[in-house]
């Protein structure tokens, strides 16, 4: 998906408050004319010299990735360098304190705080990491900080920096190669999805930890395999030897995954009048984790009862649970029902989350995510425009094809006069597709009115974005106009300016949460 | 000739302005955050952990020496305390960021950067040296405060601390008055105050 408007500019206003204005200037010129050269970046006015400087930084908090086109066959000239914005991981800056929360509670805050490390400082060697351990107060020491390490790349919330100079094939070779496959089922790759599948290196030196250790359990490996995981092996340990060491940064995938996995199990918790349904379904994700290829799947993979069983006992909460309510638990997931959403008191229909064939079962991703995103933007509806409106966005998402006008106003029995109205302000805002069908002899033509999922998921993503900027600049403006008073120790304020400081901090609180709470709305849309 | 171009001029002027007497845009107050209406306050579910990392990394970023600003001035950092005649005395900061280049906390090497930035001017910094914390400031300025306190005692000099004061003077605020102060203990009384101690070395003095 590329960008939307508002999308550019929340992460050009990112990347001003994080790294300053000259540097989003940089950035915002990529984002709006897309993947440039060295050369074409410092056409604008800023210094070439500069402009090296921000593009290094840039790249060293994994916000820009270069690449170069493979030249036409037959053609001599040389691959061009481009810059392209990585977009994705510049909205993610906002979500470091979710991330860091996912891995102290999965790792415990020795790996919390190495995983921090990383995260301000973008990208950092064993041996840096040891340094700035050394210019703490308490250094923990080395053997703390390569334990860290080797447990953080186990997890794969830490991988090898990507490739820094990919070359992207020609499009028109796999396009050749489709002609020839009659069902196209991929959609087409953007850019950016394109560059960052040619700079991710393969699984076993993006990992090298794992691969050493999965290599000394396999016996399939022949000798160079053995040899090159412990040539690894040697260059993690090793801090003397700083030009070899390899160079980690954050593995973004992997954390948005675990996000995913736990948004899923609220979701599923929220609608499912019994909760061990959420635990089963824990479990059922955790199984299936290390075996996703890619974040986005649309299912997880076949698992069968009893190795469900297992991972659910495993657990504090499904200890006591036993086999039959296993059994029961999967029975409801795989089923449709209604549910009652509090508090808003309304009804809906829930579909299947856990797909049952034979004797196994598949978690249905994109039916839970389905769900949530289909009440955010009914919620949004409701609010905006009304129970008519709803009604109508209702019915036409279920219809899921272009419905002429007065059919919508037969079927809900709304007024005639009235329908068309509402119609008309939902299609202004983009939250609905029209089409005028001009018929001879009819003066007025028909309209013909559909829900374009994609048009209005876009739509909503795009006023998310909107309100997060507000939220931050809100923030800021609030910040600013207190400054100085913020300057002044907390402990010495009395009287009137102890109330203004409360009064301060308290609206701090709120626009952060909120900003918090939307983001996870944004992640729902975009990354889930 | 003169009459057409008047003719014409008014024309224009008419014609353009206030020939309907329409106004072409509203003149409205601006307001910055004007009202609307807000969502309920308890439906904002508070995590006060994640808020103290989210406020830990925003710090961050506004200190860090990732942060480049607006790139073409070196604005002094805003002081609440008045600006003192003695403010002159202290050694002026170089124009390099007081924060310390980012590119030392950069790995430069080809398998991390593309080459046409790493170009043949950038050598490869050995990754050391790099001031992670300004707590390791505080730590140096204390280890050096003790190391010439020891030698002072066996009276000799030590001008390396010289230089460390200095590097450490640009980061922080109230310390490095009592740097100045230490510093111009340990020189002879028969130096200037207002000259470096590098500029005697090539001059001659006259008496």
């Amino acid at each position: 998906m590329t960008a939307t408007e508002y999308g550019i500019v929340y992460a050009v206003h990112i990347i001003t408050v994080e790294f300053g204005p000259i540097v989003s200037k940089v950035c915002e010129r990529l984002l709006r004319k897309g993947p440039l050269s060295l050369r074409e970046i410092a056409k604008s006015d800023i210094n070439h010299n500069k402009v090296k400087d921000i593009l290094s930084l840039l790249i060293h908090h994994n916000c820009v990735q270069a690449f170069s086109l493979e030249p036409p066959d037959g053609s001599d000239s040389k691959a061009i360098v481009q810059y392209i914005v990585m977009f994705n991981n510049i909205i993610h800056r906002v979500r470091f304190d979710k991330f860091s929360k996912v891995v102290n509670e999965e790792l415990g805050p020795q790996c919390g705080s190495v995983f921090d490390a990383l995260l301000t400082s973008g990208r950092l060697t064993l041996g840096q990491l040891i340094q700035k351990d050394s210019c703490t107060k308490k250094p923990k020491g080395s053997k703390e900080m390569r334990d860290s390490l080797r447990k953080l790349v186990a997890a794969r919330f830490v991988e090898r920096v990507p490739s820094p100079e990919p070359v992207l094939g020609n499009k028109e070779g796999p396009a050749q190669k489709k002609r020839g496959a009659k069902i196209l089922k991929e959609p087409e790759e953007t850019l950016e999805e394109r560059v960052l599948e040619a700079s991710t290196p393969v699984e076993s030196i993006r990992f090298p930890l794992i691969f050493e250790q999965g290599s000394s359990s396999s016996s399939a490996d022949n000798d160079s395999n053995i040899s090159e995981g412990k040539r690894k092996e040697r260059d993690v340990d090793s801090s003397s030897d700083a030009n070899n060491e390899v160079v980690w940064r954050p593995n973004f995938e992997e954390l948005i995954r675990r996000l995913r996995h736990k948004a899923c199990v609220e979701i599923v918790k929220e609608r499912r009048d019994d909760q061990r349904c959420a635990i089963v379904l824990n479990a059922m994700l955790e199984l299936g984790r290390s075996q996703e290829k890619k974040v986005k799947t649309d299912k997880s993979v076949p698992m069968s009862r009893d190795s469900i069983y297992e991972e659910v006992i495993k657990t504090e909460e499904g200890r006591d649970m036993l086999d039959d309510k296993v059994k029961k638990c999967l029975e409801q997931l795989s089923a449709t029902s209604s549910y009652l959403m509090l508090p808003k008191k309304t009804s809906s229909y829930l579909p299947a989350f856990v797909i049952r064939t034979d004797d196994s079962y598949i978690v249905d991703y994109k039916s839970i995510i389905s769900v949530a995103q289909k009440d955010e933007v009914e919620s949004l509806v409701m609010k905006r425009y009304g129970k008519e409106a709803l009604r109508m966005f209702r019915y036409l998402s279920q219809e899921d094809r272009f419905v002429e006008t007065d059919r919508i106003a037969n079927a809900l029995l709304t007024e005639k006069k009235v329908t068309p109205q509402i119609l008309m302000k939902m299609w202004k805002d983009s939250y609905l597709h029209m089409q005028k069908l001009v018929v001879t002899g009819v003066y007025v033509p028909f309209l013909l009115w559909k829900v374009d999922k994609a048009i209005a998921w876009r739509k909503m993503l795009d006023e998310m974005y909107h309100a997060s900027l507000n939220l931050s600049l809100r923030l800021i403006h609030e910040s600013d106009s207190e400054r100085e008073l913020l300057l002044l120790p907390v402990d010495k304020l009395e009287g009137g300016l102890k109330n203004r400081r409360k009064k301060i901090d308290d609206k701090t609180i709120l626009l952060s949460n909120a900003r918090l709470n939307l983001d996870d709305a944004i992640m729902l849309f975009h990354d889930f | 000739m003169a009459y057409r171009g008047g003719r014409g001029r008014g024309r224009g002027g008419f014609g353009g302005f206030g020939g309907f007497g329409v106004e072409y845009a509203k003149a409205e107050p601006f307001v910055i955050f004007p009202d609307i209406t807000l969502p309920d306050r308890k439906s904002i579910s508070d995590d006060t952990q994640l808020l103290k990392n989210f406020n830990y990394f925003e710090r961050f970023w506004k200190s860090s020496p990732y942060h480049l600003g607006d790139g073409v001035s070196k604005k002094e950092s805003e002081s609440l305390d008045i600006e003192r005649f003695s403010d002159t005395l202290k050694p002026k900061k170089t124009k390099s960021n007081a924060r310390g280049s980012f590119y030392d906390f950069l790995v430069l090497r080809p398998d991390n950067f593309p080459k046409e930035l790493l170009g043949d001017s950038r050598r490869e910094r050995p990754v050391k040296r790099a001031r992670w914390t300004q707590d390791a400031d505080l730590q140096k300025l204390e280890a050096l405060e003790k190391l010439e306190a020891k030698l002072k005692a066996d009276g000799k000099e030590e001008n390396e601390e010289g230089e460390g004061d200095d590097e450490v003077e640009e980061s922080e605020g109230e310390d490095s008055d009592n740097g100045d102060y230490d510093k111009n203990k340990d020189f002879d009384d028969d130096d200037d105050d207002y000259n470096e101690p590098e500029d005697n070395d090539n001059e001659e003095v006259y008496i």
